[in-house]
């Protein structure tokens, strides 16, 4: 069953773990890096104040802070180690084993194998 | 011979795909046109950066240029577009066909701020409009409403 306050936790958890890493891309020595992070930062801005929006509504809710306690693990993992104790510091939460981006869900094949159909029917058509 | 100037007229007559009352010109996506011999170079930067519109812009004004007999040669700047860069003919075009121009000063960093942007309608000129959707029907609008005359409008997202 699709849960709105699980859905909203994680865009929620993703959102301030993505203004940390923008923010170090923002900082690179290589201009074209640092120049496309400044205006994702400000694109961001705006997925950042829908994120907040909602997750100060819902932030008493029991289902929205489950959901947050299960994701939290996933949400540390988006961010390299380094990064990792802004995050705790910004949520004011404890540092636990971060889930590591690249272990998928058996959600992801399925969804995989349908979002990529088309293309793989026809290999190196243009349209 | 084509000019730069030439070059220029020719890319302030292609609409926006989106806003066809704007040309690409008005909107601040052209940066810069250069002329080298047969080349005509331009640099461009589109509104937002997961802007679906961007091939469709770039194959008009590649097409305008071969009209003039030069090639095109179209390349995306790094730097990124604000809605700063929007010509005062651009915001006088805009709300001329309804939509709210954005706030100058670029992109509110909290809701606060974003809250306290004061929008006119562009149907009959009240300020007493509010935020009714962040997001619109493309990613440079969001979705307001006008409490006097009752009418929602678009606005340009400021960014």
């Amino acid at each position: 069953m699709p849960d709105w306050a699980r859905t909203i936790a994680r865009h929620w958890l993703y959102e301030t773990a993505d203004a940390i890493r923008i923010g170090a891309l923002k900082a690179s020595g290589d201009p074209e890096v640092a120049g496309l992070a400044e205006k994702i930062d400000r694109e961001e801005a705006y997925h950042r104040m829908h994120a907040d929006m909602w997750a100060d509504r819902l932030r008493d809710e029991a289902r929205f802070r489950s959901a947050v306690d299960e994701l939290w693990p996933s949400a540390l993992g988006l961010l390299e180690p380094g990064q990792r104790d802004r995050l705790c510091e910004t949520l004011g939460r404890e540092p636990v084993d971060p889930v590591e981006r690249g272990e998928h869900t058996e959600e992801l094949r399925p969804l995989w194998e349908e979002m990529t159909m088309v293309r793989r029917s026809v290999p190196g058509a243009s349209w | 011979m084509v000019t730069v100037e030439r070059v220029w007229e020719a890319l302030g007559e292609i609409p926006d795909p989106e806003i066809p009352a704007v040309s690409l010109v008005d909107l601040g996506v052209v940066r810069a046109v250069a002329v080298e011999g047969d080349t005509v170079r331009v640099e461009f930067t589109p509104t937002f950066l997961g802007c679906p519109a961007v091939e469709v812009m770039r194959e008009q004004m590649a097409r305008r240029i071969n009209e003039l007999g030069a090639e095109a040669e179209i390349d995306i700047a790094a730097e990124g577009w604000s809605s700063d860069r929007i010509t005062p003919e651009g915001r006088r075009k805009l709300e001329e066909c309804g939509f709210a121009p954005p706030a100058p000063g670029g992109a509110p960093t909290t809701l606060l701020q974003l809250q306290e942007i004061v929008s006119r309608c562009p149907y009959c000129g009240s300020e007493d409009t509010r935020l009714e959707n962040l997001f619109g029907p493309t990613p440079c609008r969001s979705i307001r409403y006008c409490s006097s005359c009752r009418q929602p409008f678009e606005q340009f997202k400021a960014i």
